[in-house]
């Protein structure tokens, strides 16, 4: 059996050891777009920073060394699923008996005047962060375009070159043009807390605010003219505002996709022999019971696992994913968020705490914990990211669920 | 292989475990200094109560781990002899395993801004949290020469991962 | 398991939680899991060759360094707390002793004799001789009492005297006559320490030698307090946090000993200290008000409202309205400065060998007594000026209260009914079953239980089977709380024939009711009180006390005192019970002496069963058995 798969990070690097496990003699072939080899995405704005080298990124070892898996550097553009090929942008054909759909995310490109030239940056990848690291070793000032966790991180990691190298952009700016930077991440609360801490670090958050323009001289970006009327001044723009899956190479396969690929229980699509997983994928959400996309790591992780076996002839479910389920570190803020972080009323009941040591948050919905805050202290987060994520019913330990001071003993007793 | 074994009903909750642990961890590995020691060494293992029980929850060192798979920058793995442990220096603090932990025994290093957690006292035969159990609710038994009937009295014979 | 069922308290932690202040049961929650060597009484620290601990399964170690076992270890526990308890109330009445002689001697003004005809009735009891003037009389008292401290030919007087001969037979008899209240408790720490005394029965001996000790220091001091502040007499006030004032400067007297709060109460009238109160702003002036025992003393002296007692003496401060807490000593919780920090209240210590960093100590001298009561009134009139009215919330709740039924008290409202033969009508109605027999509700809250819950249940469950209640200490607190202390819960709980008994006495005593179902005996020293009554009932009747269907019951015990209080309730003869296990369990011998073989040496014995009807029942039924064996209806 030849098993094809699309795309080198998590989701495919787990689907290809799920196939192994449950097939030792298929024949894996993997296929990267990423010349380095399979690195920790979500750590990128470390290399922006200067606290890690792209060495320091990449998974301490391969982890298909020593499975027989083949790896191919190339990028597919097409697929043809009658005849089971995969199209190579070199050329090249790869022909399958069972694919799967593992390519992520690229950025959106938002429509600015000016976007296009030189000084202004996507980040979503190594090579990316990479030029923002090398743009802003003489860059005095800088703008990210989105607010959100990639944003964010990114203004703080340019910080944090300036603070601990010398050199860097001064002047960091992060605009969002929702009200609020990190949206969907963290409640409201939260965020506030988050954003001052930001801000205290030296960066300036400006909500509400779009970017209506790319000054430039010449070729070289001069500025960057927002809604407001205001211009900044900058030398830098880094474009952090969303991703969107990456499809436009299924364009005429036949593959059903919304905004990224639409797939069943099984994480197979709508043809047989092909499966998806990770950001690529449009999945159900399992609090709203809606279609969504992702983008979170352990997800994909997870889909990778379940999509590689199901395509080894296991019969692994997978209902679904939570949108939220987030731990970080921002601005020396640590917070974990997880489901439903945001109730309106109705048949939920929330409850909060915010002292000294930080702020937390329960969202009860009935007998089940649907959506937890923890800003500050995070002992035991686990254990109610768990009620949320393996939908537990509370019972007997309602009282020191809700009164944030449950542990793993308490759940024995529930 | 050897497992650590708890027996929640001879568990007196004298946290002695727990001292054991933050000492293996410290610098000088005993008492005095450990106690005089800044910042304060950190315990892996925690004694909680609940209801009539009460006992020390520890790093299952899961087959399948939820850190693990939380990880984001490659820290966490299961070593040669299946504990899951931390490459320290590959740590950025994003708590990600902490999250994910359903025991809730991977704790922050505050100062490192790492996470912490048990590493089974993998350079030694018997644990630290093993060795100072006074009642033997902490024992260090191959899981495979148990007895059916050992098994169903201790907690922790299935190293599971997030479902219980 | 619920914090509290008082509203008052409960009003108070949600202040607390609000605003993010630790309270007692957050630091409980905190401590959890507590240790269960500690729990079962296994562990020692006795010496430098431990700590040692006994595992309790058998796997481990069966005896310390030293070669002590479980029971050892156990005993000793027992004999060092009751020590400790006996140091406790040993310190409270050499205090008073030394105060009554500063008094006799002229050199404490303020400390008049107040009560002659009790001095007198002291004097006589004990032997000492009318010399002279009262001044004289009380200087013999006083010397005397100081006798006690230390080890002398001659049983403790204050003992001797007072017990029924058949106990005092008794304790000669198994050698547990204490000649020194300081010694034996000397003796007790001597014993237990390292390689001294490893009979745990001898051990347990011991512990009941030192307790009777505790006994001697318990009624000394309710008998030189009587003298010194007056014998309290029947007097109506208020329990619970709404007795605090919002335009009051509010003070809290908390601790143990009336030279202190009797002293501050006095002077709380003074006009020009109100007048200043009123010129800082508050329109009604001075409000004192008592928590724990010394509220007791001057609840039932002074008619001061009871503010909170015992588990609960920090929500007195979260009301954001107490302008200062003067405490002396015992049971005040060193977090008290960390929550009065929150606020403007002034925690102030008064007494030298208890001070709290970040309290203001303000050194209370006998000498000038008044002087330094005026200078505390100051201070809280000071700090009443900084009082935040935002974070003032006073919760609404108060219980009428009906205190201060000392054994002189209860005999005169008898003699209402029969002046010739006072106790009569009480023996009349025992006998025929209107009053089953007598429970003494004593000691402390406890975040171990749900604060209050196991008095109220018990009490109710008592009450209807015409049951007696006496209650001293924070026990009067909890039954003041409920309202268990007025006419209506007579009217409310009482049997039949307990109704009956208490209706007839109030009327003929001219209250126009009933007596309030629970007789309010005084603070935790004042236990002596109610061992008095049962010893005045036992001699009228020809019996000795562990024949008399009375029983006592600490629901929810916290302190060493207990322990001691406890343990000669035991040696007294009576059946008394704990609602929270005592640190025991880890030995068989000791758990079996105490519960059981205790009986066959005392009469008493102590019954330990956490659930409150359970612990009823088992009461009852220790009541029923004494009537079977007075021949009387069971």
């Amino acid at each position: 059996m030849r098993y094809g798969i699309i795309g080198g990070s998590i989701a495919g690097i787990s689907a290809a050891k799920a196939i192994r496990e449950n097939d030792s003699s298929a024949d894996i072939t993997v296929i990267s777009g990423e010349k380095a080899g399979p690195y920790y995405r979500p750590i990128i704005p470390y290399l922006i920073s200067g606290q890690k080298s792209e060495f320091d990124i990449l998974y301490p070892e391969d982890p298909l060394r020593g499975r027989d898996i083949a790896s191919v550097l190339g990028t597919a553009i097409s697929v043809d699923a009658k005849k089971k090929e995969v199209l190579l942008a070199s050329g090249a054909r790869m022909s399958f008996d069972v694919l799967l759909l593992a390519t992520g995310s690229v950025p959106l490109k938002p429509t600015i005047p000016g976007l296009e030239g030189t000084d202004v940056y996507p980040l979503r990848n190594m090579a990316q962060a990479i030029r923002i690291s090398n743009a802003a070793k003489t860059s005095r000032s800088a703008v990210i375009i989105g607010g959100g966790l990639v944003g964010i991180k990114a203004a703080l990691a340019l910080r944090e070159r300036n603070r601990s190298m010398g050199e860097g952009p001064r002047e960091v700016t992060v605009i969002e043009a929702l009200p609020e930077i990190l949206s969907g991440r963290i409640d409201q609360r939260g965020v506030k807390i988050i954003r001052a801490a930001v801000e205290q670090e030296g960066v300036s958050v400006l909500t509400n605010t779009r970017a209506s323009e790319i000054v430039r001289a010449q070729s070289a970006v001069t500025g960057v003219k927002l809604s407001t009327g205001k211009t900044l001044k900058a030398d830098l723009v880094v474009v952090a505002a969303g991703v969107r899956p990456n499809i436009t190479y299924l364009r005429h396969s036949g593959i059903k996709t919304n905004r990224g690929i639409l797939v069943n229980e099984s994480l197979r699509t709508n043809v047989a022999g092909i499966y998806a997983a990770g950001d690529v994928v449009e999945g159900r959400e399992l609090l709203s019971n809606k279609n969504t996309v992702s983008g979170l790591w352990s997800n994909a992780l997870e889909m990778g696992r379940a999509a590689g076996a199901n395509m080894a002839g296991g019969n692994v479910n997978y209902p679904g994913f939570l949108s939220v389920m987030n731990a970080s570190e921002i601005a020396g803020i640590p917070f974990v968020s997880a489901g439903l972080i945001e109730a309106d009323g109705g048949k939920y009941k929330t409850i909060s705490h915010e002292d000294g040591e930080g702020y937390w948050k329960l969202v009860l919905d009935g007998a089940f914990l649907v959506g937890a805050v923890f800003v500050g202290d995070l002992n035991n987060a686990g254990v109610y990211t768990n009620l949320i994520k393996n939908h537990i019913p509370i019972t007997r330990v309602r009282d020191k669920i809700e009164r944030r001071i449950a542990a793993y003993v308490d759940l024995m007793n529930n | 292989m050897n497992q650590i074994f708890v027996k929640p009903e001879k568990c007196m909750g004298c946290r002695s475990c727990e001292i054991a642990c933050a000492i293996q961890h410290s610098k000088d590995k005993s008492l005095f200094p450990a106690i005089s020691q800044s910042p304060a060494p950190m315990k892996r293992l925690f004694v909680e109560a609940a209801g009539g029980t009460r006992m020390p929850v520890l790093c299952r060192h899961c087959e399948d781990a939820p850190c693990i798979s939380a990880c984001i920058s490659g820290c966490l793995y299961q070593d040669e002899k299946k504990f899951v442990r931390r490459k320290k220096e590959r740590c950025i603090g994003c708590w990600s395993c902490v999250m994910a932990c359903p025991f809730g025994v991977i704790s922050r290093d505050r100062e490192k801004h790492i996470a912490v957690k048990c590493d089974r006292c993998h350079k030694q035969d018997v644990p630290a949290c093993v060795n100072a159990c006074p009642t033997h609710a902490l024992v260090l038994a191959d899981a495979g020469v148990m007895s059916e009937e050992q098994r169903r009295k201790v907690v922790f014979t299935e190293a599971t991962g997030a479902s219980r | 398991m619920e914090k509290s069922i008082d509203s008052g308290t409960l009003f108070a932690l949600k202040a607390a939680d609000t605003q993010g202040i630790k309270t007692v049961w957050d630091r409980y929650e905190a401590q959890k899991p507590q240790c269960g060597f500690g729990e079962t009484g296994l562990c020692c620290r006795n010496c430098m060759q431990g700590p040692c601990r006994i595992d309790p399964f058998g796997e481990g170690p069966q005896t310390g360094v030293c070669g002590a076992n479980a029971d050892v270890m156990v005993a000793r526990w027992v004999a060092r707390a009751v020590a400790a308890g006996t140091a406790s109330h040993g310190g409270h009445a050499k205090h008073l002793a030394h105060t009554l002689l500063k008094s006799a001697n002229g050199e404490a003004p303020d400390y008049p004799i107040k009560d002659e005809a009790k001095l007198r009735a002291v004097a006589a009891r004990i032997g000492v001789t009318n010399v002279g003037d009262v001044k004289t009389l009380a200087r013999n008292v006083a010397m005397k009492a100081l006798e006690e401290f230390s080890e002398k030919e001659s049983p403790l007087t204050w003992a001797a005297s007072t017990m029924t001969k058949g106990r005092v037979d008794t304790f000669v008899k198994l050698g547990v006559v204490p000649t020194g209240i300081d010694s034996v408790v000397a003796e007790a720490m001597h014993r237990t320490t390292y390689g001294v005394d490893a009979d745990p029965v001898n051990l347990l001996l011991g512990a009941i030698k030192c307790a009777l000790a505790d006994y001697a220091g318990c009624h000394l001091a309710t008998d030189l307090a009587d003298i010194l502040f007056g014998t309290p007499q029947p007097a109506v006030t208020r329990a619970n946090l709404g007795v605090l004032k919002k335009n009051a400067v509010n003070i809290a007297v908390h601790g143990h000993n009336p030279l202190l709060s009797d002293m501050i109460a006095q002077v709380a009238d003074d006009k020009g200290l109100n007048d200043k109160a009123r010129a800082a702003g508050a329109s009604e002036g001075i409000n004192v008000v008592g928590v724990c025992c010394t509220g007791n003393e001057v609840m039932m002296r002074h008619k001061i409202p009871l503010a909170t007692s015992s588990v609960s003496q920090e929500t007195a401060i979260l009301t954001g309205a107490l302008d200062a807490m003067v405490v002396d000593y015992q049971c005040i919780m060193p977090s008290l400065a960390n929550v009065a920090e929150c606020y403007h209240t002034k925690l102030i210590t008064t007494m030298s060998i208890a001070k709290i960093p970040k309290a203001t100590h303000i050194e209370f001298q006998e000498a000038n007594a008044r002087e330094s009561a005026a200078q505390i009134i100051s201070v809280a009139i000071d700090a009443f000026k900084k009082r935040d009215p935002k974070k003032v919330s006073i919760p609404d709740v108060s219980s009428q209260a009906i205190v201060g039924f000392s054994t002189e008290t209860i005999i005169g409202a008898l003699a209402k009914v029969n002046k010739e033969d006072p106790l009569k009508p009480l023996i009349d109605n025992i006998v025929s079953g209107n009053i089953y027999g007598v429970c003494l509700f004593a000691g402390c809250n406890t975040v171990k239980v749900t604060q209050d819950a196991n008095y109220v249940a018990m009490i109710k469950e008592l009450a209807k089977n015409n049951v007696l209640i006496l209650a001293t200490g924070c026990a009067s607190g909890a039954f003041a709380r409920h309202g268990f202390m007025t006419p209506e819960a007579t009217n409310k709980y009482a049997g039949p024939g307990l109704k009956a008994v208490l209706t007839a006495v109030g009327q003929a005593a001219g209250l126009g009711g009933p007596l309030p179902l629970v007789l309010h005996m005084g603070s935790c020293v004042d236990n002596s009180r109610a061992a008095d009554l049962a010893v005045a009932l036992a001699n009228k009747l020809g019996v000795d006390l562990n024949q008399l269907p009375v029983v006592a019951s600490a629901p929810e015990a916290v302190t060493e005192k207990a322990v001691a209080i406890g343990t000669w309730a035991v040696a007294a003869g009576l059946p008394t019970h704990l609602g929270v296990v005592p640190p025991v369990l880890g030995s068989k011998v000791v758990t079996q002496v105490l519960t059981s073989t205790a009986k066959d040496l005392f009469g008493g014995y102590f019954i330990v069963e956490p659930d409150p009807i359970k612990a009823s029942a088992q009461l009852l039924s220790a009541m029923s058995e004494r009537r079977k064996g007075l021949g009387l209806s069971a």
